[in-house]
């Protein structure tokens, strides 16, 4: 337990030690969020525009075949 | 590499990579913060602060390693015209303005109790902040036009002219008198203690790993964002 104490107190520095640490933790996990949800969104939004190919209930239905086809796929 | 010009062939190969940083990341981490916060020792100048140089390092490495990669991206733009590389470019600015003032704040965290002094004007420090700076006009100045590739373009000049910052970074402490360690590469070898060594290398890899997860995402989002607006276009036109 008294270790443990010691271990926060990082030798009184840790005042310094601890913002630091605190600092590296939240700069490197907004950007980890942000990146993950733009991506989240994105893929969302696409999805919704041109909806990935389903298999056809009928596949002599016509009208179906075209339906989530990814015009101009680069 | 001009085969990577392709958004969707960059992105296979970046579906196969990521699983990977990702696993080398969390690794490096796992690893790496129990050494530096416990098992590694104190200094015995500096005491505990020493742990912060765990960050600061990594922070500082990346800072510069991501204006590297900005200022390829960008050269690699303006010669071959290959949107990857442009879009590796800006997806490395935010991520490298984050290291970079990750970078000064630790520094400022371990300069006041070891210096007395959170700041000083040294060339080390100063031209670290320029790089912050640079970052920032990057990221304004590419979003700053009508159009957009006027913006890229723009930008990538920008990201060129300012990469003369990072030798002056770099050789900063050697060319001035400053308050900032000097390196700890040298003709001698590595002058920092063994038993730290392992921890800085790890966390410089925790740190290197998680940016090239960040900047695959980051890639893949513009790609994303090209897709859909190419298909908004083609439901207004239809």
């Amino acid at each position: 337990m008294e270790s443990l104490s010691a271990f926060f107190d990082m030798g009184g520095y840790a005042a310094f030690v601890w913002p630091a640490y605190a600092l590296a933790v939240a700069g490197l996990l907004s950007i980890l969020v942000q990146s993950k949800t733009a991506v989240n969104r994105l893929q969302r939004d696409l999805d919704r525009l041109r909806p990935p190919r389903e298999t056809p209930t009928s596949s002599s239905d016509p009208s179906s075949v075209n339906a989530g086809a990814n015009p101009g796929e680069a | 590499m001009h085969a990577l010009a392709n958004p969707n062939r960059f992105l296979k190969l970046a579906a196969v990579i990521q699983p990977w940083a990702i696993a080398v990341c969390v690794l490096c981490f796992a690893v790496g913060l129990p050494y530096a916060l416990v098992f590694s020792p104190e200094d015995y100048q500096q005491g505990n602060t020493v742990r912060i140089m765990y960050i600061h390092v990594p922070a500082a490495w990346m800072g510069l390693f991501s204006y590297g990669v900005m200022a390829a991206g960008s050269a690699a733009f303006l010669i071959w015209r290959h949107p990857v590389a442009n879009m590796v470019a800006r997806a490395s600015a935010p991520v490298g303005a984050m290291f970079t003032a990750l970078c000064l704040l630790t520094g400022m965290l371990w300069g006041q109790p070891m210096w007395g002094t959170p700041w000083v004007w040294d060339a080390r420090l100063t031209s670290m902040l320029v790089l912050f700076f640079l970052y920032l006009g990057y990221m304004a100045l590419g979003d700053a036009f009508e159009r957009q590739e006027q913006g890229d373009r723009a930008a990538a000049i920008l990201a060129l002219v300012g990469s003369i910052n990072l030798p002056i970074i770099k050789f900063s402490v050697d060319w001035w008198n400053t308050l900032h360690q000097p390196s700890i590469f040298s003709m001698a070898g590595i002058s920092v203690d063994s038993e730290m060594l392992a921890p800085l290398f790890l966390m410089v890899g925790a740190f290197q790993s998680y940016y090239v997860v960040v900047i695959l995402m980051r890639v893949r989002a513009q790609v994303l964002s090209a897709k859909v607006r190419a298909a908004r276009l083609m439901q207004a036109a239809g």
